[in-house]
């Protein structure tokens, strides 16, 4: 009878279990999970580039058009102007990256296995939020800063472009007359009084527009949470960012000024200005901030809830 | 040795194949998996609920509000307030049911199945379409009308509410006078003077319903264009709203006589001149209704020649 040889097989050596699984491993995890699909770098990579680019698209198409119509300096805003396209498609673009956080869970089956390894729910859905929070604030913030020196560097010629470093004076009116070769002749342009956007308004601007996009993204996530299904989040998120505001403009002005203030959108129309008074309907820009933190805070939190509570 | 009884065991009758598989049987087959997923229903039944009932409410409020603010009844476009819940909730939601008409079967894998079963594939996206494109007008149609009916039913009685059968008026200019009020003691009581008319037609306000209708179905059919290109739900879907929500607010940021070129172009034009029925009111950098349509309707044609396109050249 032949003597069987005992095969060496043996797995490669793992540490031996030691202490308790907690946030720290749950974080790892998810951080694994959200680098090593494609999806994440598809959406990061098209907040950057579009943002970007169609900044510098906006930027540079009303630096060329100033030399025409000079008398549209008065009052404007280049801060707020480079960030437009970063808070609005970016906001829609990350709360698709909020959703699909949670949601694909549910749709690969994966969180079977993400609770079998981690039962306790409160730490998985916590490092869910502070791993994807923690991404979503660094690429804003790069992405902001970005936007704001590039369309400024393209606005620099104008006179117009604001600055971190020091305050920037924009005129308040500008007056376009007929010029001494008659109106056929290169106008006159008087430029009276003038607005002044601080370097500490501007970097508010440049950081609260960041942080809003933040914010947005945990909505997402907690919407991603309750509804646990990819387009229904989605869909969720942007009928509450860009749709109920549209239609708001179909109420009665007196109902609509006291509403547009707790609507989780007005923080992007308000921390973005740097040049001008105050929108007299809604609060200023951290107040306002605030609310849509509120939505935030309130959607995660019935998230939580609901993910400690439902059958997986 | 036991005798083996052969078994009478045999599959229920099937009517032999005859004839080619065509579109009829494509189309049956894209109709049952449409009716036999939950989403449908959700949506469709969320696009239904929300557009009525926010019209109703808008209504209701608006008419209340007519009453400390008879002013506002000046130029006051009942139709468009009844329809703007439908075209914009109804857009955001048909933009999930086209784009998941084809992307979902490339997350389960369904579309496997379904070429082995249909090989041409043409018939198969075609199909896809038609059905998709009948659905989202019959239901658009009806909710369209019972929008616009509960909102009149809701602004009657303030003599601004439209109607399908004949022409009203509503007054072109309104002079408000308040006597009573100050600091402290509130606003008083209001009279408005009202001056002019402007003329609201019978046809203007079918147009209207009727064209905030085809409308979402373009713009369904504009998400299964770019579904079949982009073959990934959450893509498809971000991409739709940013051309036709995120754009035209981006757009806001360029110098006005850029973007009052611009405006024309974009697939969500139409719905802000279709909607209109008091003469006067159009937005001025639009073309009129049809051709606006007509705009959304080329947007949604490209697109779904694209996806058409390379739903047969590549693998699936």
């Amino acid at each position: 009878m032949a003597t069987t040889t005992t095969s060496d097989v043996r797995l490669a050596p793992l540490p031996p279990a030691a202490g308790r699984a907690g946030l720290r491993g749950a974080i790892a995890s998810e951080f694994t999970k959200i680098r090593s699909v494609r999806s994440t770098y598809w959406t990061l990579g098209a907040l950057l580039l579009v943002a970007i680019g169609i900044g510098i698209a906006v930027t540079a198409g009303i630096d060329g058009n100033f030399a025409n119509n000079p008398g549209q300096k008065g009052a404007f805003d280049a801060t707020q102007t480079s960030l437009i396209p970063f808070f609005e498609l970016g906001q829609l673009v990350i709360a698709v990256l909020g959703a699909m956080v949670i949601t694909s869970e549910y749709s690969t089956g994966m969180i079977r296995t993400s609770l079998a390894a981690q039962p306790r729910r409160g730490v998985v859905y916590a490092a869910k939020a502070i791993v994807f929070g923690s991404i979503t604030l660094v690429v804003s913030l790069v992405t902001s800063f970005i936007a704001f020196l590039v369309g400024q560097a393209l606005l620099s010629g104008s006179g117009v472009s604001a600055s971190l470093l020091h305050g920037a004076k924009v005129p308040a009116n500008v007056m376009v007359g007929p010029g001494p070769g008659g109106p056929n002749g290169p106008p006159a342009v008087t430029y009276q009084g003038h607005l002044v956007a601080s370097a500490s308004t501007v970097l508010t601007a440049v950081i609260g527009c960041a942080l809003f996009v933040t914010i947005v993204a945990l909505i997402a996530f907690g919407v991603g949470a309750i509804i646990r299904h990819t387009a229904g989040a989605i869909c969720t998120v942007i009928a509450m960012m860009f749709v109920v505001p549209l239609i708001t403009a179909a109420l009665p002005n007196t109902w609509r000024w006291d509403i547009l203030r707790f609507l989780p959108d007005g923080a992007g129309r308000v921390i973005s200005v740097t040049i001008g008074g105050t929108n007299p309907h809604l609060w200023s820009a951290w107040p306002q901030l605030g609310v849509t933190a509120l939505y935030a805070v309130a959607l995660v939190g019935i998230g939580a809830y609901l993910f400690r509570k439902r059958d997986a | 040795m036991a005798t083996a009884t052969p078994l009478n065991v045999r599959l229920s009758s099937l009517p032999p194949a005859v004839g080619q598989a065509g579109l009829r049987g494509a189309i049956a087959s894209e109709f049952t998996k449409l009716r036999s997923v939950r989403s449908t229903y959700w949506t469709l039944g969320s696009l239904f609920l929300v557009s009525v009932g926010l019209s109703a409410a808008i209504c209701a409020g608006t008419a209340a509000n007519l009453v400390n603010n008879p002013g506002n009844k000046a130029q006051f476009d009942a139709t468009q307030h009844a329809l703007l819940a439908f075209f914009f909730l109804g857009e955001l939601i048909i933009t999930v049911i086209g784009a998941m008409v084809i992307t979902s079967e490339y997350s389960t894998g369904m579309v496997r199945t379904s070429l082995s079963a249909q090989p041409r594939r043409g018939v198969v996206y075609a199909a896809k379409a038609i059905t998709l494109a009948a659905v989202t007008l019959v239901i658009s149609i009806i909710t369209s009308f019972i929008a616009f009916f509960v909102g009149q039913i809701l602004l009657s009685g303030k003599g601004v509410a439209a109607s399908l059968f004949h022409t009203i008026t509503v007054p072109a200019n309104a002079n408000v006078n308040c006597t009573g009020g100050g600091p402290g003691v509130g606003p008083g009581t209001c009279t408005a003077t009202f001056s002019g008319t402007d003329v609201v037609t019978a046809s203007a306000v079918l147009t209207a319903i009727i064209g905030c209708a085809l409308f979402v179905t373009l713009i369904a059919l504009l998400a299964f264009g770019v579904g079949a290109i982009i073959r990934h739900t959450a893509g498809a879907i971000t991409t739709v709203i940013g051309l036709v929500f995120v754009i035209p607010i981006v757009e806001n940021a360029l110098p006005s006589n850029w973007h009052n070129d611009i405006m024309r172009f974009l697939p969500d034009a139409a719905n802000q001149v279709i909607s209109v029925t008091v003469a006067g009111t159009d937005p001025t950098h639009l073309w009129s209704a049809w051709p606006q349509l007509g705009v959304t309707a080329l947007w949604a044609a490209v697109l779904v020649g694209i996806g058409a396109y390379l739903f047969r050249k590549r693998d699936a």
